[in-house]
């Protein structure tokens, strides 16, 4: 990463005052920053903007809102158009410098800073409907367990879940895997689940399907879900409420009536985890480590599908 | 000497006197004159019930019953006349609104049947050239509707990549989408829905962990359409999930892409449903929908206007810009 800035460095030392071929320049470092690493980093774009030309009279100003329109050097408004694009392309979080110094160069009343500001005004909008949120920069950096952490928040959402990370000795399990891949099981079980896990009757199976994939941003997790057959639902106790202004109102309700025909044909979950061995012997440590919280379990019989 | 909170004194009502006296011999306080008061309250009554004194009760207070109404007599009034015509010929819409504001929640899809896969469309690639499939079935519990496929990112042969530096040409990426047909009246005419009286979306999903869009489509009149965009995160898993978009917060936007200009639904005129996945990512997806609903929460009524978005650049984005 340390080679852009040097480039950077390098070409703005090399290029005099007026700094010329800037827009050969720009487009170029532009294209190259994947494989510097560099594109999630909103201070490498900060940097480029330094390579436009400084001063007055340069002509790229805009600082009427009528006249802007026939004034020349759209091609320098245009990159920069282009640099915010990949912005918000490559998941780089805009800062104030970003602004501040856009408008130093382009004025108020240009297109680049058009791209700026909407830039500045959709992203934190558009993060508000992720209720997870991680930068792209800060993903790249995780292990495999942060990741399957991130993986089963997402896949069970709860504020009272519990994590485990349970090894898998060398001596049980003959699998052998790969560095990036995942060697031991983590698993995640709510205090809802725990409870109906004790509920649960010692005479019907215990399943732990097969290996599913999730995403998680861009990569794909594999992951095991430990379930048994639906039951007849209960159903629950009508409470009747006492309305203080005596008053009734009769509304219908159609979700409520909908809400719970899959629980019909699907049973509960009990508890989910997330390896990347496929053999059956690694499930076992995560049976036996599930066996401290749960008691029910060592009277149930447990089944691979 | 201890000196006793009051609160104590409601605990223990027989044995505070006691206590009292003791403590409180030299001083002169409230408490005591209180506790005199009291004592000499109940000895008038129980004098009262020895000497066989009759207590006077209190006299109820008898209202005038106000008259009803003769509807005879009003029939021939204008008002009355004005309520049968309104619910003779009022239109659909109006009666419709009426039915709505008795609702807390409506379904609009739900799949439970394989009949009703045939309201919806699938539109992918292929049109343009690509190679990214998709299909929509029945989900394997009879009960759900299943949108599946795989997503590929290779460009067409048409798509060709400009050596003009200043005007490149922005990478390809697959999509796929699900929408509604559109619904036809009397001869062929278009009709829309009406959102009016419900706030929000409330969505049933069970996805990969991918990102989805769903959008609706409002026509404003004369030609002038815009589609209103949400995304959608998916947990993926085994647990269903729920998802609730209030209209406020949707999204106008062309080509899935956000406009500068914001402005309100038309919440009269709205026609299609869609659901489009356009991740960067190469690979399959999966998408299970149980039923779509709308909804009516208070917390959603903060902002007046119909959008969420408010930019207070907006007047020089409308000037700027080429």
């Amino acid at each position: 990463k340390r080679t852009f800035y040097k480039l950077v460095d390098i070409w703005i030392s090399e290029a005099g005052l007026a700094r010329r071929g800037h827009r050969e320049f720009i487009q170029a470092a532009m294209h190259a920053m994947p494989k510097f690493n560099v594109e999630s980093d909103i201070r490498a774009y900060v940097r480029l903007l330094d390579c436009f030309p400084d001063g007055k009279h340069t002509g790229i100003h805009r600082s009427h809102w009528f006249y802007s329109a026939f004034q020349d050097k759209i091609a320098d408004h245009s990159i920069a158009e282009n640099l915010v694009s990949q912005i918000s392309q490559h998941g780089a979080i805009p800062n104030d410098k970003l602004f501040n110094k856009a408008l130093e160069i382009f004025g108020k009343f240009s297109p680049a800073m058009l791209a700026v500001r909407q830039c500045l005004f959709w992203y934190p909008r558009i993060i508000a409907f992720q209720k997870h949120p991680i930068s792209v920069s800060d993903f790249k950096e995780l292990s495999p367990t942060e990741i399957a952490f991130h993986g089963l928040r997402q896949m069970s959402p709860g504020l009272d879940a519990k994590f485990r990370n349970f090894e898998v000795l060398q001596s049980e399990c003959d699998e052998i895997l790969n560095t990036d891949q995942l060697d031991s099981v983590v698993s995640i079980q709510t205090p809802e689940q725990q409870s109906m896990l004790a509920k649960h009757d010692p005479d019907s199976p215990v399943f732990i399907q097969g290996p599913n994939t999730v995403y998680v941003k861009n990569k794909q997790l594999q992951y095991y879900v430990m379930r048994s057959d639906p039951k007849e639902l209960i159903p629950a106790k009508k409470v009747e409420l006492e309305d203080g202004l005596g008053y009734t109102e009769t509304r219908i309700k159609e979700i409520a009536q909908v809400e719970k025909d899959t629980e019909k044909v699907e049973g509960p979950v009990y508890a989910i985890a997330c390896t990347d061995y496929t053999s059956h012997a690694a499930l076992r440590t995560w049976v036996r480590g599930l066996l401290e919280d749960n008691k029910n379990l060592s009277l149930c019989t447990v089944m691979f599908q | 000497m201890v000196i006793l909170r009051p609160f104590i004194l409601r605990l223990a009502k027989t044995d505070t006197t006691h206590i009292l006296s003791k403590c409180l011999k030299n001083r002169t306080t409230n408490y005591c004159t209180t506790r005199t008061i009291s004592f000499s309250m109940n000895k008038n009554k129980k004098n009262a019930e020895k000497n066989n004194i009759v207590v006077k009760q209190e006299e109820e207070i008898v209202r005038i019953q106000e008259k009803s109404v003769d509807w005879n007599r009003w029939k021939h009034s204008w008002k009355y006349f004005n309520m049968i015509m309104k619910n003779k010929f009022a239109s659909a819409h109006d009666h419709a609104l009426a039915a709505r504001s008795t609702k807390e929640d409506q379904i609009i899809y739900y799949f439970r049947n394989s009949g009703e896969l045939e309201n919806w469309y699938i539109m992918t690639d292929e049109d343009v050239g690509a190679r990214s499939w998709a299909e929509l079935v029945q989900g394997p519990n009879e009960m759900t509707a299943a949108f599946r496929g795989y997503l590929n990112n290779t460009p067409p042969k048409d798509y060709v990549i400009s050596n003009d530096p200043l005007e490149p040409t922005p990478n390809f990426y697959g999509f796929a989408y699900v929408e509604t047909k559109p619904f036809e009246g009397v001869l062929g005419r278009e009709q829309f829905m009406n959102f009016q009286g419900f706030n929000a979306f409330k969505i049933r999903l069970r996805g990969d962990g991918r990102k989805y869009h769903f959008e609706t489509l409002c026509d404003f009149g004369f030609g002038d359409r815009m589609m209103y965009t949400a995304p959608i995160y998916t947990n993926g898993g085994p647990l269903w999930q729920e998802v609730t978009i209030p209209f406020a917060k949707l999204i106008a936007s062309i080509d899935s892409g956000a406009v500068a200009k914001q402005r309100e639904m038309a919440l009269d005129r709205m026609s299609n449903f869609r659901f489009l996945i356009r991740d960067k990512i190469e690979g399959p997806f999966h998408l299970e929908i149980d039923y779509i609903a709308f909804t009516r929460d208070v917390t959603y009524e903060v902002c007046e206007s119909g959008i969420d978005y408010y930019d207070p650049w907006e007047p020089i984005n409308s000037n700027s810009g080429m």
